[in-house]
């Protein structure tokens, strides 16, 4: 599975589909769902323990795994 | 262009590449780009930022070991020879400290700066500027580290889990291991960041993900565990920060807080972090063992499935480190069979590399020997992990040298041998020269009888009872002290020699072809050594 080299690599194009703009756009899209992610954990693990509630630290994995799924899915469906 | 006879015409990319002057390991930048001191300062390329890693970490490697070497140096004999019991804790704390976040994550992220875009075909990282801030965020922790040595009271001497009430207690040594550790998580969390969104969004056209090498889905699954479980180690590190500064009781007990708890937090960090250095280190041998059999990998897709295996069920057996500390028997049972169940993919990945080698044309070039190294060493440390992942036999060791032998053996053994084997697989792409083959061999079979001199007998002075992290010991333990004392020293001299031999073949040697290793597949690989300053400039498309 992993890929040939080189005979299953065809002739170099420019990119199909995505200009570089769109791919910068989607790289920082990318980037700021995992830092909202990564600061996410970081702040609701602090609060969970000050409120003592575990409904806080469920909600914050909630949005990380849940959330980051739905946002990926819901950007695919727009595409 | 031809590359070589019988084979296709090169890309169109790889032909501007090949009219590029070469220069060696890139180490001469191309008209457009900063020179001197600015270039390295100023890195954007992901080759100067990957080399700039892999400089600091060996230089981290060898303060980490100098470390150890005075652990070793003290516990040669029995009594109190060269220094207090305090230092001694803090060369341990700090030994642990450096050698994870100082030498083996930087080392793996620089081997991921210098091949994932080769291997994806991608020009750079997606975002070359933060790669740059990511990497310039290491060296002032590494100093705060060390520098920590030098301040009233020493430096942090609460062992790399930094245990409350200890490090609640500890002088402002331990203040500087927490904005160290606050640097060093921003800098893993930014350059994950920046790994995954490579790989999702900067593929050549064509390479699927399931079509990618697995060093670099080893990577995708390891920079996610990153981005999850080192925000939550922040976080515990802040929580103690405020404990020791603004009369917070996070896991201050008089106070009503839970010491405890900062083991479960440090724990949902420490243990998946055990796979953050050992995935990337399973992708390298997932591509040195192909190479030097001459075949493909055995069970790409079971190797893919089994990763992200690992990567989700790391994050549920934090608190087998923690059966001595006492628990429902509930949780015990969980955090045991969640633990041997970890065996199980982990096996998987074994099986793989070791069917990929059946019938395969085996050569053994200090990169394979490494590998072969590794599966030796790792199986061991596997094995010990297996064992003591049943409670009662956890509870009995605990604590003890066999502790120490385990995850040396796991961590230290397991991921150093995976990186001496990814070095010298590619160092002759990276530097456009061959490596010297015989010191090469030396510096692995050295390596190989030193390593399990000092580790091996660890697992029976464990078994005897020595306990860990003591400056002196009963008579009894004297002999097997001494072996691992004569052992660690031999270990830490042969690190030298890999050393000497990365930098003869950076200033020389015969010429390194582009395709390297007859046994080699990848789109790295048909780049030419070294590799221009920039490379895939035009996409290729992958088939």
């Amino acid at each position: 599975m992993q890929p040939e080299n080189p005979s299953s690599i065809a002739t170099p194009t420019s990119p199909a589909n995505a200009t570089l703009s769109t791919q910068r756009r989607a790289a920082v899209r990318t980037a700021w769902i995992l830092a909202s992610v990564a600061l996410v954990f970081f702040g609701a693990n602090i609060v969970a323990q000050r409120v003592e509630s575990s409904l806080i630290g469920i909600g914050a994995l909630g949005f990380a795994l849940v959330g980051f799924v739905w946002v990926v899915i819901a950007a695919r469906a727009r595409q | 262009v031809t590359p070589r006879s019988g084979t296709k015409p090169l890309l169109r990319s790889q032909e501007m590449n090949l009219q590029t002057p070469l220069t060696t390991i890139g180490l001469a930048a191309p008209l457009d780009q900063p020179t001197g001191v600015r270039r390295w300062l100023m890195a954007t390329n992901h080759k100067d930022i990957g080399t700039l890693y892999l400089c600091f970490s060996f230089t981290m490697f060898l303060v980490g070991g100098l470390m150890a070497m005075g652990i070793r140096a003290e516990l040669f004999q029995p009594g109190l020879q060269l220094m207090q019991p305090e230092f001694f804790n803090e060369l341990t704390t700090l030994h642990g400290l450096i050698m994870l976040f100082g030498a083996f994550m930087p080392a793996l992220v620089g081997f991921a700066n210098w091949q994932i875009p080769m291997m994806i075909g991608a020009p750079d990282m997606a975002f070359p500027r933060l790669n740059n801030f990511s990497f310039w965020l290491l060296p002032p922790a590494a100093i705060l580290l060390v520098a920590s040595l030098f301040v009233p009271g020493g430096a942090s001497g609460a062992g790399w889990t930094s245990y409350p009430p200890l490090s609640v207690q500890m002088g402002p040594g331990m203040d500087m291991a927490i904005f160290a550790i606050h640097l060093l998580g921003v800098s893993s969390i930014v350059g994950s960041i920046n790994i995954v969104t490579t790989i999702l969004n900067m593929r050549a056209p064509g390479m699927t993900l399931m079509k990618m090498p697995m060093f670099v889905w080893t990577w995708f699954v390891t920079a996610y565990m990153i981005i999850l479980v080192m925000p939550v180690l922040a976080g515990a590190v802040t929580m103690l920060l405020t404990d020791r500064h603004f009369d917070t009781h996070f896991f201050n007990a008089a106070g009503g807080g839970d010491p405890i708890l900062f083991q479960h937090i440090f724990w949902f960090f420490g243990h998946p972090e055990v796979y953050i250095i050992g995935l990337p280190a399973f992708g390298i041998i997932s591509q040195v063992i192909p190479t030097f059999a001459r075949k493909p990998l055995f069970g790409y897709r079971s190797m893919v499935i089994a990763t992200c295996a690992i990567g989700i069920i790391s994050c549920t057996v934090w608190a087998h480190h923690m059966f001595t500390v006492g628990m429902p028997v509930a949780g015990q049972l969980f955090f045991m069979y969640a633990s041997l169940l970890i065996a199980v993919p982990t096996g998987v990945k074994v099986f793989s590399w070791v069917a990929t080698m059946w019938e395969g044309s085996l050569t053994f070039e200090t990169s394979m020997l490494f590998a072969v190294g590794f599966l030796f060493v790792f199986v061991v440390g596997g094995l010990t992990g297996v064992i003591m992942a049943i409670a009662p036999v956890d509870i009995q060791l605990h604590q003890t040298y066999y502790i120490v032998a385990h995850f040396h053996y796991v961590m230290a053994a397991g991921s150093l041998f995976a990186m001496f084997a990814g070095a010298y697989l590619w160092l002759p792409k990276w530097t456009g020269h061959m490596y010297d083959e015989t010191l090469g061999r030396w510096h692995f079979w050295l390596s190989m009888i030193f390593f399990n001199m000092t580790f091996f007998v660890m697992h029976f002075l464990g078994l005897a009872g020595m306990p860990r992290r003591v400056p002196d010991y009963p008579l009894q333990f004297a002999d097997l002290n001494m072996i691992a004392s004569i052992g660690a020293f031999g270990f830490g001299l042969t690190q030298l020699l890999f050393l000497y031999i990365v930098i003869k073949c950076i200033r020389g040697g015969p010429k390194a072809s582009a395709q390297v290793w007859d046994g080699a597949k990848g789109l790295e690989w048909t780049l030419p050594s070294p590799p221009p300053h920039h490379t895939f400039e035009t996409p290729p498309v992958i088939a």
